[in-house]
């Protein structure tokens, strides 16, 4: 019912005209009793949105309370100026390992199944690092290849001051660029392209440290950025020594301020997420008039997915927009709107993490392998350092029912559970601001029908027929 | 720019000449080479569809050549020269399909170009390998090869086209299945073909079409088509591809139930699918064409044994590493015997260089009967150096208590055409 109820909401979103892998693995999922399957994620997500109405102010807070480790003490090892000296050390580690994968780019296999570049950029380092800042915190801080060199070389100087409200611009543009690349390129694989475009993007922001300073990875690298604002969810923070954990975005609970930017960086990278995935439904080449069984590859639809991508983040963006405002104009409290539309923003992060999962989850199984295979073989010399370069990469797990189903369910559970997390952290942000729980269920009813419609979004990309 | 691509390339040629040295010392076939020490490999471009729609394929076409290239340098090579693969990844994509085999011709020094499946990309890659005077072996079924809309470089001596294929289907069709047939097909090219080709040969051979039901491509439920399939169609003939080709069948079965005609399909629709898959239990005793019969049979030759080990796949089929992963079966011992052909027309022409690879071609246009061997372990095949097409053996298999089983195998003869182009009126 509610499934009927949402089809024609959803319709009238994307009839707008501005919205498809494995053709075995969909030809299995649309097997799959999805019509059941959605509507019991969505009612999951209207439950958890009923519990944030009817409960006290007090159970989110509880549910967003840090607890200290405390037989963790990192002070207790490490002093402070160590932690730096280490992580400029790591940085200078992942630095050389950028230039041997650079390297390897130009000289390497030519298959970007083969080289460890490729692989490495788009199956290990761009699927897992998300999951990782995540989990463990900003481990990209000592990750980070621009932090030593820079370190080393530009100290704490710089020549131009970069405005934090403002900064937020470079990240978001760069993003999108990166986006293009992934999404619109012909061949972000190949090897030698790929190898040229990370030299470019490296030096580009080797510039910029020397004009901006080191600040610049705080506040102008989209990755550092999009890494640092994740790891203000993980469950794990490391604070004045101190080790802290709670549930997912605990620690906004020591910040109140987002620059309003952020809603323009996280709307673009939400809307990369979701449209890598739409640009494979039969429905996105209705639209672009294409037949989905004769498609011509990724040169055909360059103007199409182009034009795709940044008006889906722009109609994205609006109605993010419009949401939180349609959820402050009719209460009774004083809120600048410019001043909280930025840490409203945080909350799509998780649901960014959630496509980030569902969608990826599918190459990261088949190209894991392949990376396995590529470390015994790194400069494609027929050698076997690790004894698995005569493994035979497998997709049976395509090719099979329960393991569609399983494969379906963990990318519908990230869906949902993304969503829930968004709903909870949305409710949470607004305790930080409003006063009485009549305001708070007023500004979060909006956003509780975005999230409604986006997790319908997000689940219909994974059942409908796709090419691929 | 320019300056660091002349760059890449001395430092990849610095490398792999370091790396050479050290795989050739240390590869078990050294003692075949010692006597052509001073021979540089004889390198082949290998267009695979890595990324994009074709990369399922791409995979066991990849795992297909690198067996046979195993082979045939564990036997001493080409001319005692052993072979190397550079692939590219075309990425199903025709526009860069044709920046490979520049990067194959210009790049890497590529003897020839090699291994592409999907027809836009064929098509889109074809006149630049002519432009480069690159020889364009295809793996890709698509009758643009002999119909004359290519080029005297581009040549496909290792897989028949689909409209041999589907002329051949006709006699069997009508003598085993029912003279009254009813095709099911969807509303694209592709389709289009399967409808052409086939009523013509059907109705050529005093069988009647009674009904055409094309399908929109991005159609996803079947069931309302069905009720246009006349009651007393005999033989159904369906070319379904596409995500929702599994859908149909559990529709179609729906829809029937054990009362239906009898139906005959392209195993294109359920190619590395296991058909043990809940829904496809109604295709148990449907007929299917197949370019190769995924399971080993009653009648399986030494070479099919020989073939399968090389790959490493079961009799039924899939890989012998993991027994859930079935192969492409049908179509990539094309890539197989495509490259015991280039051995064949190099060894034939003496080939040393890229100087000779008009007369590679010409080698391989003077080709003709290759007989069942380790080379062609699908069957024999006639390869007809006008049309640059080769003619083979095609095999009518029908589903047995889940698996396929060997029904027919048409003759040589039963998939030729008249001549539509000849390509060696083209000069070089």
């Amino acid at each position: 019912m509610i499934f009927k109820i949402l089809l024609p909401i959803f319709l009238f979103f994307i009839s707008f005209k501005i919205s498809h892998a494995h053709v075995s693995e969909r030809a299995l999922t649309l097997l799959l009793p999805t019509e059941y399957y959605i509507p019991a994620g969505i009612s999951v997500l209207v439950l958890t949105i009923l519990i944030t109405y009817i409960t006290p102010k007090a159970f989110i807070g509880f549910l967003f309370k840090p607890f200290e480790i405390k037989s963790i003490r990192i002070s207790d090892y490490f002093f402070s100026d160590y932690i730096d000296i280490f992580r400029v050390l790591i940085s200078l580690l992942s630095f050389l390992l950028l230039i041997f994968l650079v390297i390897l780019g130009f000289i390497g296999s030519r298959d970007p199944l083969a080289n460890p570049l490729s692989l490495f950029i788009w199956s290990i380092w761009f699927l897992i690092m998300p999951l990782v800042q995540i989990v463990f915190g900003n481990i990209w801080t000592f990750l980070n290849p621009w932090y030593g060199i820079g370190r080393l070389l530009f100290k704490n100087r710089y020549i131009f001051k970069l405005d934090k409200n403002l900064s937020l611009i470079f990240p978001s543009i760069s993003f999108l660029l990166f986006s293009l690349f992934m999404l619109v390129d012909i061949a972000p694989d190949d090897p030698d392209r790929l190898a040229n475009v990370v030299c470019i993007y490296f030096l580009l922001n080797f510039i910029f440290i020397w004009l901006f300073g080191m600040s610049w990875l705080d506040k102008g690298e989209c990755f550092s950025v999009f890494f640092n604002m994740l790891s203000k969810l993980s469950w794990l923070q490391f604070r004045d020594g101190k080790a802290h954990f709670g549930f997912f975005g605990f620690q906004l609970n020591y910040t109140s301020y987002f620059p309003p930017l952020t809603v323009l960086f996280l709307t673009i990278i939400l809307a990369t997420l979701s449209f890598d995935g739409l640009n494979e439904t039969f429905f996105w080449f209705k639209v672009i008039d294409i037949n989905p069984l004769e498609f011509h590859g990724r040169s055909s639809v360059i103007l199409e997915n182009s034009l795709g991508l940044l008006t889906f983040a722009l109609l994205l963006f609006l109605i993010f927009l419009l949401t939180i405002y349609l959820g402050h104009k009719f209460i009774n409290e004083d809120v600048k709107f410019i001043k909280i539309i930025g840490i409203n923003a945080v909350a799509l992060l998780p649901i960014a993490v959630a496509y980030h999962i569902s969608h990826y989850l599918t190459t990261f199984l088949v190209n894991v392998q392949y990376f396995c295979k590529v470390i015994s073989d790194p400069f494609n010399n027929g050698s076997n350092y690790f004894g698995t370069n005569d493994f035979h990469v497998t997709t049976s797990f395509f090719n099979n029912i329960e393991t569609v189903r399983l494969i379906w369910l963990i990318q519908a559970f990230s869906i949902v559970f993304g969503h829930v997390v968004a709903v909870l952290l949305a409710h949470s942000i607004s305790e930080k601001y409003l006063k009485s729980k009549s305001s708070i269920l007023i500004s979060q009813f909006p956003i509780s029908i975005f999230m409604i419609c986006y997790t319908f979004l997000g689940l219909w990309i994974l059942s409908t027929p796709t090419v691929g | 720019m320019k300056k660091i691509l002349k760059a890449n390339i001395s430092r990849r040629k610095l490398m792999k000449g370091i790396a050479s040295v050290g795989s050739i010392v240390a590869m078990p076939g050294f003692v075949s080479y010692s006597q052509a020490a001073s021979s540089s490999p004889i390198k082949i471009g290998f267009q695979v569809h890595r990324t994009g729609i074709g990369a399922a394929y791409g995979r066991w076409y990849d795992r297909t050549t690198q067996a046979a290239v195993k082979i045939i340098n564990d036997s001493g090579g080409i001319n005692g020269r052993p072979l190397e693969i550079i692939a590219e990844d075309d990425g199903t994509d025709p526009k860069r399909g044709a920046e490979a085999l520049e990067k194959f011709a210009n790049q890497h020094d590529c003897d020839v170009a090699f291994g592409t499946l999907f027809s836009h990309v064929v098509i889109g890659s074809a006149p630049r390998a002519g432009e480069l005077k690159l020889p364009y072996f295809v793996v890709s079924e698509g009758h643009h090869v002999a119909s004359g809309m290519l080029n005297r470089y581009t040549l496909q001596p290792g897989i028949t086209d689909v409209k041999s294929q589907v002329q051949a289907m006709a006699p069997f069709v009508k003598d085993n299945l029912g003279k009254k047939v009813t095709m099911v097909y969807p509303d694209f090219a592709f389709g289009h073909d399967h409808r052409d080709y086939f009523s013509a040969a059907f109705e050529s051979q005093g069988g009647q079409i009674i009904a055409k039901v094309p399908i929109p491509p991005t159609e996803s439920s079947f069931s309302k088509y069905f009720p246009k399939i006349p009651r007393d169609t005999e033989v159904l003939y369906h070319v379904m591809v596409g995500p929702a080709v599994l859908t149909f069948v559990k529709e179609l079965g729906e829809f029937y139930g054990s009362k239906g005609p009898k139906l005959f399909g392209f195993i294109d629709s359920v190619e590395a699918v296991d058909l043990s898959t809940p829904g496809l239990e109604f295709l148990d005793g449907s007929y299917f064409w197949e370019g190769n019969p995924r399971y080993a049979q009653a009648n399986q030759t030494d070479h099919d044994k020989f073939y399968r080990n090389a790959v490493g796949v079961d009799s039924n089929g899939a890989s012998v590493s993991d027994p859930k992963d079935v192969s492409t079966y049908a179509h990539m011992f094309g890539c197989w015997e495509t490259l015991h052909i280039i051995k064949k027309g190099m060894e034939k022409s003496g080939y040393s260089g890229i100087k000779d690879r008009a007369k590679l071609i010409e080698a391989v246009e003077s080709m003709t009967s290759m007989p069942l061997s380790q080379a062609h372990p699908q069957g024999a095949k006639i390869f007809n150096g006008k049309t640059h097409q080769t003619f083979g053996h095609q095999y009518i298999t029908k589903m047995t208590n889940g698996k396929l089983v060997l029904a027919h195998t048409t003759s040589i003869e039963d998939t030729f055409y008249p001549d539509e182009v000849d390509y060696t009126k083209q000069s070089f």
